[in-house]
């Protein structure tokens, strides 16, 4: 049973009147006949198929738990299927290494405009490609300059000051 | 109540995985939580939704969900319990989806169990209107403490087992309790309702 102190607890004043109301409400009495009521009920139930027993939930926050779960596996069964799922597109290229040609190369790079054929010029497609092969080097070994010889002037990229 | 006792057994769909012999005693089982709980299940179910045909409602719905799982009935320790709580939780599942309070509340239930042999019919009016404020007065109460403060009203309920419907702890039902009662006082004087 509930013990309950109103005086204890400030509801002293009021304590008459919340008891009365919840005794009126601990009184409420059904109707008369209402066992014969349920049990006709009960009896005139039809059996629900297997598949409905599972979908009786009775309470509300069991029935979210089981949404959660049923999004959770939803979500798990997508993730695996994704997972295992390789898209069919066709395969990789392969990687071909295309090695120039030393007399090929050679003869592409004098063949294309402004590119200086002496070894010592400023080749942008030898320096690009980080130098000649070195079987090209073995047919056209670097000639050193003769003591004296200026370098390749650098086109004066600054304005003249006026 | 007998009269139904045993011909439910006839009635009643048993299903086939159940045991030949176990089914009439769960039908006999049913039928005695039936006559037994049945005023109480009325009870918890009128405190919340304060409408006599919803409460009735509601109790018929509590069996038939007994019903549909009455192959658990042996696991159940405190049918009681195990019943106020189903329910508890039917009501509160109709209310939430209601959204608002029913417009019929049943004063005249109210009105009908005063104890009107002690009082005229005027004055069994008033007083009855008189609890329906301090009864809608609880409704302004926040849930917790509101639930809490419904279940103990009924006397046949002690605070361990409100803990267990409401499924706190017994601790809990007592604080929430004398903040339901703290509130609920101070709407009282806010009013200037006082017997």
């Amino acid at each position: 049973m509930n013990t309950f102190d109103p005086a204890a607890h400030g509801a002293g004043d009021y304590a008459q009147e919340i008891d009365g109301a919840l005794a009126a409400l601990a009184g409420i009495q059904p109707r008369e006949g209402l066992e014969q009521r349920v049990l006709a009920r009960i009896a005139s139930a039809p059996e629900l198929p297997w598949y409905r027993r599972f979908a009786i939930i009775p309470t509300g926050h069991q029935r979210w738990a089981l949404a959660a779960a049923s999004a959770v596996i939803v979500a798990g069964g997508v993730a695996t299927t994704a997972y295992h799922h390789t898209p069919a597109t066709t395969p990789p290229p392969a990687v071909v290494v295309q090695i120039p040609h030393p007399a090929r190369q050679a003869a592409a790079a004098s063949a294309s405009v402004g590119v200086s054929d002496h070894p010592l010029a400023m080749n942008k497609t030898k320096t690009r490609h980080r130098g000649v092969h070195r079987s090209y080097r073995a047919v056209h070994p670097r000639v050193p300059l003769p003591r004296g010889t200026a370098a390749p002037m650098r086109p004066q990229t600054i304005p003249a000051p006026q | 109540m007998g009269s139904y006792e045993g011909n439910l057994t006839g009635l009643l769909p048993m299903p086939e995985t159940t045991a030949a012999e176990a089914a009439p005693d769960r039908a006999a089982e049913v039928t005695a939580l039936v006559n037994e709980y049945s005023g109480t299940l009325y009870r918890v179910a009128f405190s919340i939704s304060r409408n006599s045909a919803e409460a009735e409602d509601m109790v018929q719905e509590t069996f038939l969900r007994v019903l549909r799982h009455r192959d658990r009935l042996p696991e159940i320790r405190d049918a009681r319990v195990w019943l106020i709580r189903i329910t508890w939780n039917l009501v509160l599942d109709r209310k939430r989806r209601q959204k608002t309070r029913p417009e019929n509340e049943d004063i005249s239930e109210l009105a009908r169990v005063l104890p009107a042999k002690e009082m005229r019919a005027d004055q069994a009016v008033i007083a009855a209107q008189r609890h329906a404020r301090v009864l809608s007065l609880i409704d302004e109460l926040p849930a917790k403490e509101r639930q809490a403060l419904l279940l103990s009203a009924l006397d046949e309920l002690s605070n361990a087992e409100i803990a267990s419907v409401l499924g706190i702890t017994e601790s809990s039902v007592r604080s929430r309790l004398f903040r339901a009662r703290r509130d609920l006082a101070e709407k009282l004087s806010k009013e200037g309702l006082k017997s």
